[in-house]
């Protein structure tokens, strides 16, 4: 176990610095950078204040100098500093976070308690009416984009229904009715996709498990159906799905740019959209470094909820 | 715009009305240097002390650092904080601010004499060293400040005594006391810059308010300064300013009462409240104008006629109606807002569309149609996509095929300052005078920067004298002039200045809408009962 957790965390480590080279490059490529940003269109300027800005940047530097400083200042425990807000971008993150974090939580509680019985349901049902709505509704929130459900919603709430929650954020600690009230419906929005997929997930595990030898033993020595189904059948049927709930992980993150964007949230999301339109280097990389580590953390934990699911399975 | 204007709600039925009582002639460009429907919130009453004001936006800075950030969306508050030895009044003329008064010597020496006993945000006074510091600044090219430009004209800057500071200039500029309260200026304590980026979320000004708090993009909350030099201002407590940038949650907001007051972007949020008797509504005109910008050195408007045939083919009235909601006034050249410089419409030549003469210049450029030309877009401008779209459709029955190629904004200005765009739709503003509108914009380089390459030399010839004369109604002469040969030989095409659009409370009182969109008039705000 021990060994399998240092490998693990080695090809975490490698990976993290293949994203970093990656995210670094792809800034540079993207045309346009912090100093026309700052200056702004009807600017008149020389070509000595743009070199002058560069310089204070540190964009005048070549790119291995600069990467190698921002790899140096990550050993140290440092993302750097903003370039717009000229704050620390760990802290700028660290601030962010909660935001974001409570946003993905409920959404994967969310489409894991709508999912997992939906799934359920339309095995156990397979071939009637509820298997077919239930599958017509995954197919449907499997194709309506974020962006647009969001726009729905909040159209539908907001605009014609008149209920508004708070437009300024207010943290669950301090006000969880209100908070709850204002992250419902982007939670509701980021979670649909996730739950369509756990959704005909759990469908097709549980059709297969309750195909199994052992679900017909459980029946003959007479235990009840829902022993069966809970105990026997949907345990079984939840490894595989657990493993899509942590892939769903990572497009949950994706979403959250698009579903705070809409929503108008102070999380992570809505502060790398913002860095990227300001080519802010330092909070997009640093965002994103943050984001990827957080994504392969979490399926880390997943892999190792598998010994907790089944017993048979081992990491020695 | 008269102080004394009184509010009417803007009903479905009042509207009609108003729209009939101004008349077509608002449609045919009649100038009104103040038209009557240009409103302010309701201002009877005394003003009060106390209470706080939601104000929602579609943006807000990354940086509050008062000699760098360009854009003038998120400028539009930093003269709540920061104040400039002069300001731009409401009528567009340098008034007195912290300094008291100011002596003309010469035409190339000023003399400022400062207000005493004004103090920073931060406890310490205001003196002269302050002065020459600031401005000192934004003319340093290691700054990186675009407003460098603006203050070019000052030959050096020295300090007479502790409440007196002298400005000599290289040459007579007409523009120098305007420039002085520009948008890149700011003055801040000498001694309050360590590495140069401290400013950059924290502010140390002289204004009204003061930064309690600043979340990057997202907020800004300011609070009354107590110790502020103009006693007895400002009125509100607190001011806060929330960055929503999908306009619709604007309109929820304020019907839910969350926000006290609102500044629309587009037209399409601001027609669906302004039935709302329960809000007042505003529109101003404003110095902003959506424009194509041609270019000299491309094929195909390197020829003088091909850009004309542009001109005559577009029909600008249609590209207000569908683009800017028909929330705003067509343009000649020059916004009607900017009162006294602005030249009617009818005065000036190829303004109507006239899709025949369009082609016969075409003709006579030796082009045969289909001619292609490519226009320039910007990611994230509504009005410039829906403009551009009627422009297109609007050209190709002239004879061009016109190609819209879309970049990031990033992409758009770094092609623009290294002056290698091809014609591109934009939005300019903010500009108080012609000179500040004309001379950067379209006098070759080294003075200028001439970002069309037009290379006009009688327009450079007339920019040089009107930048140099300092007798009014001799410069307004000259930049009459200058409007007539853009129009001749047009090298930008204005299209039309959308309106300024805000909605509010009805116990929101005393706003004042200012032509550049800057927010001067929440000085004067207060809340009733």
């Amino acid at each position: 176990m021990r060994a399998y957790i240092a490998r693990r965390l080695l090809a975490m480590l490698a990976t993290l610095l293949g994203v970093s080279l990656i995210v670094f490059g792809l800034m540079r490529l993207i045309p346009g950078t912090v100093v026309e940003q700052l200056l702004g269109q009807s600017a008149l300027v020389g070509e000595e204040t743009i070199r002058s800005l560069r310089q204070f940047f540190g964009l005048d530097r070549p790119w291995y100098v600069q990467y190698g400083e921002w790899l140096a200042g990550i050993a140290r425990g440092d993302l750097g500093m903003s370039w717009r807000s000229h704050r620390p971008v760990l802290q700028l993150i660290a601030a962010r976070l909660p935001v974001s974090a409570e946003l993905a939580v409920l959404a994967v509680a969310w489409s894991l308690l709508l999912g997992v019985p939906l799934g359920a349901l339309a095995a156990v049902r397979r071939g009637r009416a509820s298997d077919s709505v239930v599958r017509f509704a995954s197919t449907l929130g499997l194709s309506v984009p974020a962006f647009w459900q969001g726009t729905l919603l909040i159209l539908l709430f907001s605009v014609y229904l008149e209920w508004m929650p708070f437009l300024q954020w207010v943290p669950l600690t301090r006000d969880p009715l209100g908070n709850l009230a204002i992250v419902a419906l982007p939670a509701l929005t980021l979670g649909t996709a996730t739950a369509a997929m756990i959704s005909r997930m759990t469908r097709s595990a549980m059709l297969d498990v309750l195909g199994r030898d052992y679900i017909r033993t459980a029946r003959a020595k007479g235990a009840s159906e829902r022993r069966v189904l809970a105990i026997h059948a949907l345990r079984n049927a939840l490894i595989p799905v657990v493993t899509v709930a942590g892939v769903q992980m990572g497009y949950i993150l994706g979403g959250i740019v698009v579903v705070e964007d809409v929503f108008n949230l102070p999380g992570v999301g809505r502060l790398l959209l913002d860095a990227i339109f300001q080519r802010d280097y330092p909070v997009v990389q640093g965002t994103i470094l943050v984001g990827a580590a957080l994504f392969m953390g979490l399926n880390f934990l997943v892999d190792l909820l598998y010994a907790v699911i089944d017993p048979r399975i081992t990491y020695a | 715009m008269r102080g004394d204007d009184r509010f009417d709600r803007m009903t479905r039925r009042r509207l009609l009305g108003r729209a009939a009582a101004v008349g077509a002639g608002l449609w045919v460009g009649r100038t009104l240097a103040h038209p009557r429907w240009t409103l302010a919130a309701p201002a009877a009453g005394t003003p009060r002390r106390g209470g706080r004001l939601t104000f929602g936006s579609a943006a807000l800075p990354a940086s509050i650092e008062p000699h760098l950030e360009g854009a003038d969306i998120y400028q539009r508050r930093k003269f709540l904080f920061y104040e400039t030895l002069v300001w731009i009044d409401f009528d567009l003329t340098p008034k007195p601010m912290l300094a008291e008064r100011w002596e003309e010597r010469s035409p190339t020496e000023y003399v400022f004499h400062l207000r005493r006993g004004v103090r920073f945000h931060n406890g310490r006074e205001m003196d002269a060293e302050d002065v020459k510091f600031s401005y000192e600044r934004v003319m340093d090219p290691r700054t990186g400040s675009g407003g460098r430009g603006d203050l070019i004209m000052i030959k050096s800057i020295d300090v007479v005594d502790r409440y007196t500071v002298r400005f000599t200039l290289h040459e007579p500029t007409a523009t120098f006391l305007i420039n002085l309260g520009g948008k890149y200026n700011a003055v801040i304590p000498r001694d309050v810059l360590r590495t140069g980026r401290e400013l950059q979320g924290a502010a140390v000004g002289t204004g009204p308010f003061r930064v309690e708090s600043f979340e990057p993009n997202r907020l800004l909350a300011l609070r009354r300064f107590e110790d502020y030099w103009d006693r007895g201002k400002p009125y509100l407590d607190a001011l806060v300013f929330q960055a929503i940038p999908d306009e619709s949650s604007l309109v929820a907001g304020l019907r839910a009462g969350q926000l006290d007051m609102v500044q629309f972007e587009s037209g399409v949020n601001f027609k669906l409240v302004r039935h709302l008797r329960s809000l007042n509504h505003l529109q101003a005109p404003a110095i902003r104008w959506v424009v194509l910008d041609l270019v000299g050195d491309q094929e195909p408007t390197r020829h003088p006629d091909v850009r004309r045939a542009i001109a005559l083919g577009i029909d600008r009235e249609a590209v207000l109606r569908i683009a800017g909601d028909g929330l705003g006034r067509r343009l000649g050249v020059l916004p009607p807002a900017m009162g006294f410089w602005h030249v009617p419409v009818e005065n000036l030549p190829n303004q109507r569309r006239d899709v025949a003469r369009a082609r016969e210049f075409l003709q006579r450029a030796g082009l045969r149609p289909p001619v292609p030309l490519v226009i320039r877009n910007i990611v994230g401008f509504p009005s410039l996509l829906a403009s551009v779209q009627v422009i297109a459709d609007n050209l190709k029955e002239v004879g061009f095929d016109v190609r819209v190629e879309t970049v990031d904004i990033g992409v758009w200005i770094r092609d623009w300052i290294a002056r290698q765009s091809p014609p591109t739709m934009n939005e300019w503003g903010g500009f108080v005078d012609p000179d500040q509108a004309f001379y950067r914009h379209y006098h070759t380089p080294p003075k200028g920067v001439d970002f069309r390459r037009w290379a006009n030399p009688e327009v450079d010839r007339l920019l040089d004298e009107g930048r140099g004369t300092l007798d009014r109604t001799r410069r307004k002469q000259i930049y009459d002039r200058v409007q007539m040969l853009m129009a001749e030989d047009p090298i930008s095409v204005p299209l039309y200045a959308p309106n300024l659009l805000y909605s509010m409370q009805h116990k929101v009182k005393g706003f004042r809408p200012h032509p550049t969109g800057f927010l001067y008039g929440l000085r004067e705000v207060w809340i009733e009962g």
